[in-house]
This record gives C-alpha cells, structure tokens and sequence, in this order.
C-alpha cells in the first residue's frame, strides 16, 4: 500500500514537473518541487524512508534529465537522511522546522550542484548563479513548501491510519 | 521498505557503501551516456505516453480556451503578416529566379550541391528541464523512430540542438543556450567563423556568446550566423540567429559578441530532426580525402 502510494507521487513529480509545472516559471526560476517532497517524507517517515524516497526520486531526475546517474539520487539521499534525524523529535503539526530545512535544503542543492557542474568547467561568477539562480529558486520553494508538506502529510495521514492495523508487526 | 529494518543493523555503513557505489556510476556514466539501459527505457515506456497525452491536453486548452485572452491582439497581428506575406511573396520570386540561375550555373560548373536538403523528422517536445540549470528537454520519438545520438535538431527557424541521449521512445536534446553546448559557425555575409556557446549568465536575456573571432574580422551588429563547414556535429548553412553585439576583448587579439537564437526556446512544442547523423558522415569525407 505505502509503495503504491509512494511511487504513484514519485510518477506524479516525474509526469508534472516537466510539463505543466513548467508554466508556473517566475523570472525563469522553477520551485524545486523534489526537494519538498523529499524533505516531507524524511520529517514524516524517517532516516531511512527518507534516504531511500531521496534516493529514488533524485534517480528518476538523473535518468531523464541528467548527466551522469547517480548525481542528484546522492543528493537526495543525503537530504532525505539528514531530515528524517528529527523525526521522533517533533511534532508532525509543527510547520517551522519542515519550512527551514526546506530552504537549508534547497540552498545546499543550488551549491552542491553549483560547485560540480559549473565551477569544475569554470564558471566562476559564482554570485551571479546566488542571485539569479539559488536564491529564487530558495524563496519559491520555501513559498510552496508548507502547502507540499500539508498534502504529503495528510496523504501519510492516511496510508498510516490503514497501516494502524497491521502495524504492532514491525515495529 | 520496512522489511529493511530488521536486517539494517549498521544504517551508517548502508549509506556509506551507497555513496561509494552511486560515485562510481557518477564517474562512470559522466563522460557519455550513449547506452540507454533497460531501465531507463521502460520507464520511458510508462512516462512518455503519459507526457504525450499532457501536452496534447495542454495544446488543446492553448489552442481551445486560453486563445481568448490573445483575441484583442488577433487583427493587429493579422494585418501586419498580411503586410509581411505579400513582402515575402515578392521577396520569394526573386529567390525562385536566382535559385534557378544559381542550379543553371552550378550544373554548368559541375558543382554539388552547396546546401542540400537534409531529410527531417518532426517531434513533439513533451518535457523540459525540472530544474534550473539546464536547457535540455525530452521529445517524443526515439530509436524505434530511427533517432540516434548527434542528431541534429532544428525548430522551423533555426537550429535548436543535438540529441544527446536516446531511448525507445524519446530523446533528450541538449540546446544551444545550455552552458555546455558548443557550436561552430560562421557568418552568412562574410564567411567568418567562430565558436558559439551558452552562457548560463546570459540566459535571462535568452543569448548566447560569440567567441574567438579574428581580431580583423567583418563582423557587424546585425550579421546573421549560421552553423560552419569545420564543425563535426552539425551540418554546415543551418541559420543559428543574428548578432546583437560585438566587443574586442581586453587582451585585444580577438573579439567577442552576444547573439539572439532564431529559435524561441521558451515557447518550443515542435522541433524537427535531421535524421542522418551528420559525423558519420564527416568521418567518411575525411576518410576518402586522405
């Protein structure tokens, strides 16, 4: 069931983002919708759901739009791992700390991927690419990311309350 | 997933482990990725029919419901390409005459062809770049298609891009205005040759950059570029787009310019593809010269 429901958003991310989510471009700049998701599921589920959902979506990235595989699922791995740390250590409801690591997660992205694609072939304006790349994208994101978090927590919600039953089975 | 539990004694070692294995594909696909795996490629068979049937509904709703909103613009636009198709009609006769001159002499002459026909195959753009950094995009027809990598990929305009990466069923194209891409071309006045590449830091403006231009060059603001004769990837008399500015560097041995795409790649829903790889091609020529 939590399979189904998780690939099924995975699919969604894949099918949206590079064709109607295109539309909403501000200033050239896409909010980084992966990252939210990612971000999400690690507060909600844990280290390890979240390294292995970051993990999955940052392949799907890199198999279709990429360059070399493996570059964004790293990425992504590491940002599900790092936000799933607090998540027996706060309130699901508590909308502050999703919203911050939303943004520190965005920006380590924009520099992550800043450094390896484009530093390494020399381009070194790197504060052109803080301003006119990193940094909107970082406050369009963090503008979307609660309403994200709200409709993946609700949609956990759910799955969670069918689990309910089965649930003394593992854990 | 949570059947991983149990067994996942060391989490640390998991991720460490993972990194290394996911570094090692890093290293070994960046170079080029010309197999596609099978992965990859059904995956592209769930997606790609999905993305087709979005854009299809996205073009009908553009075309059906949103025109609306354009409407007052409608009969300015009509009336000046009204204006424009009687200029070009004129403009085209006299093309038609000087072409058929030009074939009567080139047949005198015994010359081939200068700029031929390239066969083409037309797509649909069903997906652009998630991100922010790159100008790639995915089109819908792949190697069942007949596309292969280095294709060439042209809008009605001008030159869009190559394909870099194909699968069963879409292609990915890497477009001139991305930062990596790199085009040699030459002007259509004076057959002077440069380099053309994206620059990331021009993208808002949606330009590219001219580089290595002879310091002596007759190169001027307005010029029309089109791709070159030297280059290896792209056929030779494809219109790139027109010059907008030309500078001397600062080490005054060469000059360098801005450029603005024929193409708008914002607005991109229909390329067109050279289906004939042009490096085979080249190869050969080189081949049979030596």
């Amino acid at each position: 069931m939590r399979i189904i429901v998780v690939s099924g958003i995975l699919l969604l991310y894949l099918i949206l983002q590079p064709t109607y989510i295109q539309h909403i471009r501000m200033m050239g700049i896409i909010p980084n919708f992966a990252v939210m998701i990612i971000v999400s599921f690690g507060l909600l589920r844990g280290s390890v759901e979240g390294a292995i959902i970051g993990f999955a979506l940052g392949l799907l990235q890199d198999i279709f739009f990429g360059r070399a595989i493996g570059f964004y699922a790293l990425i992504g791995m590491f940002i599900g791992y790092v936000c799933g740390i607090p998540n027996k250590k706060y309130y699901r409801e508590n909308y502050i700390l999703p919203f911050f690591l939303v943004i520190l997660s965005t920006l380590a992205q924009g520099i992550i991927t800043y450094i390896f694609t484009f530093l390494i072939r020399g381009r070194t304006s790197f504060l052109f690419f803080i301003q006119h790349i990193i940094f909107p994208e970082v406050v369009y994101t963090a503008a979307l990311s609660l309403i994200v978090y709200r409709l993946i927590y609700s949609v956990n919600e759910r799955v969670e309350a069918r689990e309910k039953v089965r649930r003394k089975h593992f854990s | 997933m949570l059947k991983f539990k149990k067994i996942l004694i060391p989490k640390k070692y998991v991720l460490t482990i993972v990194t290394i294995i996911t570094m090692v594909t890093i290293v070994v696909t960046l170079p080029n990725r010309n197999q596609v795996t099978m992965i990859e490629n059904g995956l592209g068979y769930v997606v790609v029919p999905i993305q087709k049937i979005l854009t299809k509904i996205q073009k009908w709703s553009n075309e059906n419901i949103f025109f609306i909103f354009h409407a007052y613009e409608l009969q300015d636009k009509n009336a000046k390409l009204v204006k424009e198709l009687d200029e070009l009609r004129y403009e085209n006769t006299i093309l038609q005459q000087y072409k058929q001159d030009n074939e009567r002499l080139r047949n005198l002459l015994k010359l081939d062809q200068k700029y031929p026909e390239y066969p083409k195959v037309g797509a649909q753009v069903i997906g652009k770049d998630p991100g922010n950094w790159y100008n790639m995009f995915l089109i819908d027809k792949g190697t069942n298609h007949g596309l292969a990598i280095d294709m060439v990929v042209m809008a009605d305009s001008g030159l869009v891009g190559r394909i870099v990466e194909v699968g069963f069923n879409y292609a990915k194209v890497l477009s001139i205005i991305d930062d990596t891409s790199s085009v040699s071309a030459q002007t259509l006045r004076t057959n002077e040759v440069a380099i053309i590449r994206g620059d990331k830091t021009l993208m808002d403006e949606g330009l590219c950059r001219i580089q290595h231009i002879n310091i002596d060059a007759q190169i001027v603001k307005g010029d029309e570029m089109v791709t070159s004769h030297l280059g290896d990837l792209y056929p030779p008399g494809i219109l790139i787009g027109t010059i907008t500015e030309i500078k001397t560097e600062s080490n005054g041995l060469t000059k360098y310019g801005l450029l603005e795409p024929a193409v708008d790649f914002q607005h991109l829903e229909e390329v067109l593809v050279i289906d004939k790889p042009w490096k085979g091609k080249k190869t050969n020529l080189k081949e049979s010269t030596q």
